[in-house]
């Protein structure tokens, strides 16, 4: 009543005011007389000093209109506050019935706001370089000599070059051997990514020439005797030493001076590289390929267009400096330019988009859940939202409570799930497979909170926008028609089935998502790496500068290992070689065969193939078949003819159904022992056949390999120990650190780990995907069970009337149940119905992540559908078989 | 000539027309009239100013209005002073002392400072 009274008094503001000016003009012209004016100046003289009067009634408006909008406001914020704690209250009256929309959807934003800032991190965020749009990636063969070409020749962009392979290098610090992660770098590439060392310089152009002394990775990797460190390096063996420059580290024995310190967020190549050493490039080496690997920053006002145009150009014209280049026609012609962002995220983009759609899809089912289990309040709530509107609540203010009632839940449910995402965060990226790239930037941001608090609003508008309409229309509508008991309108009744159907298609959609997905991984894990697993473990033990040593004291050390692990306890056999499968890294070589020339005619026929060399009881530890011919023995050392094994592919790849037993084969590698001293590449006779290994991944073809008997083997840059134990106990950590000890007490033993958990690390990635997606499509099936349920028990309860009269008129419990049973059947069928085509176009984008299984796998869908369909009939069952107990006489009464 | 009369602030306004009113209720005119013999026609004050101010006290709460008959039998608005104006009287007259009682001090200061004495 106060307020509509102050609205009204602003009309009369004007007359009473004026009034008011009329009376105190005439009260001072009055004064004046009694001071002895005449009448007639009296009052000219009483309104000069009054002023105008016009502006004073402009005055009094103006104010008027201000306190005005401030009482509005004030009324407004106060009716929010009211609305705030009436929605509070409510939380209180149904603690069950909130709970579950709390659950919902802390969860919904628990994970979504995770899995996006696991997104955001690898996919979205720039590169932390300096404009990072401006780098990219030069695909080539990654020949040493390709970078000298491409940077004398290049206008278009800077190139630098890097050792692609993970590499670790021994360095001893006050005497504790540790193994770190090392990489070569080209000088330029710290400017080509804009980031200058913290301390200290980067490498000068000398220091990458060929000819330096040091040698910590092998032939490809002299060093001048420096070396960079990154910040943690520093700081775990310098302990942040501001003096560090100039201090001296060993490294594989060799004396090095630290010249830099990169800063702490600098990662490159990989997210644990610890120290940079120069790597050499020469102009003429055009032999080994994968040495090289290339990033480049355009130069100003160049586009990547013109890059790749120019690279395009460039390193197919090597064909003719390049010697072999003539036997491989491919050289060259893929070569490619693109941003080094994408190269850097490759093949994790996929997996993380089709976790980032498959939680959309999740999101979408708990919003339409949450929205449907509103509703059918919203219909329980009826009688209440009449009787506010018949004491007077206007259809705003009705629509208002709603909205506020449902965005505080929304927001409050954000602000848990935010806290909820921080806590798993870590978690989350540990469960994260170690070799998606980029984890290090993955953390809660304002990026990433601004997401969770966008994606609450909109749940909290979307599914609370169709009770709030709904409670606009209750205010108009019901009020007129009067409280002749709760309507239910059939297009109500219409949107909560639609909405439940929805939930099935929805789960359909993850379902059949995740069953490829765990079939997929079910395939991989079935996949026989073509060794047996079983207690098999694997290390690596790498004394200090064992790549400079003389290749006697290579085989020594081996013997020595070996002879003291086949007297230990527990160790049932034991191999070395120079790489085990799975190993990172690369192991691939050139292989000519005595006798076979190229089709052209020109020259002998050259391969490539993986070549180990591996210690006479390898096969036999590791359970690798030899089909035919013979394994290697003790008599095939270092002065005895050469002899080699191949694998089966390399077998029919080459000799078909002939033996090749007996063949000769040489490598085209110059650093083995030359016959004669004279320069000439010795031959291997081929004395057996391997079977088949995969040794670089599961998914694949597997390898062609090549075995080389230790021995006879000049590759060694450290040793791959591989023990079949005779048990299970862990123990065999210890034996062979008390074995290495006994030979070389400086010598590292690293990686111990069993096969069956390397294995699973080579499906960490589809395993993450496969169980993330399960879990969803779980909650999802639950969800729409839920939803469903919740669906048909209100339509039940709506209905009770009119079962009663039904019963009442000699319909059957069997024809009640069918009601009821039919509503729940037809939006199960109607879901999956819409569901299934859904899932055939979407799951397409599976396929490049599938191994062993169909997309459109027909078994895949029909059991999925027959799964919803059970619960759906479960869920149907359970309310129409409580209708049919209904007692007609008392639903009569029911109100 | 110089105008020896001072302009008025409007926060200046307000408290003479809180402080007019605490003798008891009285019409704008009554206000002004008190107004301008107490300080002795000091001020140069439009005298239509007074009712904007009125106005503005009136929606701040701290007084109320209420149609009444004048001495000589005429319709007058009446203002009134509520407990809010009071207490708001109160509050602005400790300013106002405090603030006065500074400024007198300054101005009529008759030692120069030691500091300067040096020179």
């Amino acid at each position: 009543m106060w307020r509509r009274y102050l609205t009204f008094w602003g009309r009369d503001v004007d007359r009473d005011l004026r009034d008011e000016v009329e009376f105190h003009i005439d009260a001072r012209a009055r004064e004046l007389i009694d001071q002895g004016w005449d009448p007639a100046s009296a009052d000219d003289e009483a309104r000069r000093v009054f002023g105008d009067a016009h502006d004073v009634l402009v005055e009094c408006r103006r104010i008027n209109r201000q306190f005005e909008q401030e009482r509005r406001m004030s009324a407004y914020l106060s009716d929010i506050k009211d609305d705030v704690w009436f929605a509070c209250r409510q939380f209180r009256r149904q603690p069950r019935y909130w709970a579950v929309i709390v659950l919902t959807l802390v969860v919904g934003i628990a994970a979504s706001t995770s899995l996006f800032a696991v997104v955001d991190g690898v996919l979205l965020k720039p590169l932390p370089y300096p404009s990072p749009e401006r780098l990219v990636r030069v695909q080539t063969w990654n020949l040493r000599g390709e970078y000298v070409h491409l940077r004398e020749r290049a206008k278009t962009l800077s190139v630098a070059a890097y050792y692609p392979a993970p590499r670790e290098v021994t360095v001893s610090i006050g005497g504790e051997p540790a193994r770190l992660s090392a990489s070569g770098v080209t000088a330029d590439l710290f400017d080509v990514l804009g980031v200058q060392p913290a301390l200290g310089r980067g490498f000068i152009e000398q220091e990458t020439q060929e000819g330096g002394t040091g040698v910590p990775g092998g032939e490809y990797w002299r060093t001048y005797g420096v070396v960079i460190l990154s910040s943690s390096t520093w700081r775990d063996y310098f302990a942040r030493d501001p003096h560090v420059i100039g201090q001296t580290l060993i490294v594989e024995g060799v004396p090095h001076t630290v010249v830099g310190v990169m800063p702490p967020d600098f990662h490159f190549p990989l997210r644990d590289t610890a120290l940079w050493f120069p790597h050499n490039l020469t102009k003429g080496d055009l032999w080994g390929g994968n040495v090289a690997k290339m990033i480049g920053r355009l130069k100003d006002g160049r586009s990547q267009a013109e890059a790749r145009a120019e690279v395009q150009t460039i390193i197919p014209s090597l064909r003719s400096v390049i010697p072999w280049a003539q036997f491989v026609p491919a050289y060259g012609k893929d070569a490619n330019v693109e941003p080094l962002a994408e190269s850097i995220v490759g093949g994790a983009r996929r997996v993380l988009l089709v976790l980032l759609a498959a939680i959309g899809v999740l999101v979408l089912v708990l919003c339409v859940n949450v929205a449907n289990l509103m509703l059918a309040r919203g219909v329980a709530r009826d009688r209440e939202m009449i009787t506010r509107a018949a004491l007077g609540a206007g259809r705003g203010r009705l629509t208002r409570q709603v909205l506020v009632e449902n965005l505080t839940v929304a927001i409050a449910c954000g602000a848990i799930g935010v806290l909820t995402a921080l806590a798993c965060l870590k978690t989350l990226v540990r469960f994260l497979p170690a070799d998606l790239p980029r984890l290090e930037l993955i953390h809660l941001d304002a990026r990433v909170a601004l997401f969770a608090l966008s994606i609450s609003t909109a749940t909290g508008v979307a599914f609370g926008l169709l009770p709030a309409l709904r409670a606009s229309r209750m205010g108009r509508g019901l009020l007129m028609r009067g409280a002749g008991g709760v309507v239910v309108e059939s297009s109500e009744r219409r949107i909560t089935s639609v909405l439940a159907a929805l939930e099935f298609s929805m789960a359909v959609v993850l379902a059949v998502s995740a069953v490829l997905l765990l079939r997929s991984l079910w395939n991989l894990t079935a996949v026989d790496p073509g060794f047996t697993v079983d207690r098999l473990v694997a290390a690596r033990v790498s004394p200090p500068g064992f790549a400079k040593r003389d290749i006697p004291s290579h085989h020594l050390f081996a013997q020595q290992l070996l002879d003291g692990l086949a007297a230990a306890p527990g160790v049932q056999s034991a191999a070395i070689a120079n790489a085990i499968p799975f190993d990172a890294g690369l192991f691939g070589t050139l292989f000519q065969i005595e006798g076979r020339s190229e089709p052209t005619g020109k020259g002998l026929l050259s391969a490539n193939a993986t070549y180990l060399g591996v210690s006479t009881g390898y096969f036999n530890t590791m359970d690798i078949r030899v089909l035919v011919g013979r394994a290697f023995t003790s008599l095939d050392g270092v002065n005895s003819p050469r002899v080699v094994m191949v694998s089966r592919r390399i077998a029919k790849q080459f000799w078909g159904d002939e033996s090749p037993i007996g063949a000769h084969i040489r490598f085209r590698d110059e650093r083995q022992p030359l016959v004669d001293g004279a320069g000439t590449l010795p031959w291997f006779t081929i004395v057996g056949i391997a079977d088949e290994v995969h040794f670089a991944d599961l998914t694949g073809e597997t390898s062609p390999m090549v075995y080389v008997p230790l021995d006879q083997f000049w590759d060694l840059e450290s040793l791959r120990v591989v023990i079949r134990t005779d048990d299970q106990t862990t123990s065999i950590a210890r034996t062979l650190q008390t074995v290495v000890a006994r030979i070389d007490p400086s010598a590292p033993v690293s990686d111990i780990q069993s096969y069956a958990s390397r294995l699973g690390d080579t499906v960490a990635r589809p395993r993450f995907a496969a169980y993330l997606l399960g879990a969803f499509a779980t909650i999802a099936i639950f969800l729409a069970a839920i939803g469903a349920y919740g669906v048909l028990a209100h339509a039940m309860s709506r209905r009770v009337r009119e079962i009663g009269v039904r019963l009442a008129f000699g319909a059957s419990s069997r024809d009640v149940f069918g009601l009821l049973f039919g509503h729940g059947m037809r939006l199960t069928l109607i879901g999956i119905a819409i569901g299934i085509p859904i899932a055939i176009g979407s799951t397409r984008f599976l396929s490049a992540l599938l191994f062993g299984v169909e997309a459109a796998d027909p078994a895949v869908f029909i059991g999925v559908a027959l799964v919803l369909l059970l619960v759906g009939l479960g869920v149907s069952y359970v309310p129409a078989r409580r209708a049919t107990r209904i007692d007609p006489m008392e639903a009569l009464r029911y109100e | 000539m110089h105008d020896d009369r001072l302009s008025i602030l409007k926060g200046a306004l307000d408290v003479l027309i809180l402080k007019s009113l605490s003798w008891g209720p009285m019409h704008g005119y009554g206000v002004s009239y008190w107004i301008r013999h107490v300080t002795e026609e000091a001020f140069t004050l439009q005298e239509g100013v007074l009712y904007p101010a009125l106005h503005r006290l009136e929606r701040k709460g701290w007084i109320t209005s209420e149609w009444g008959v004048s001495e000589n039998n005429r319709r007058a608005k009446y203002y009134e002073l509520t407990d809010a104006g009071r207490a708001q009287l109160r509050h602005e007259l400790t300013v106002w002392s405090r603030f006065a009682g500074a400024v007198t001090k300054v101005v009529s200061a008759t030692r120069k400072p030691a500091w300067l004495l040096r020179r």
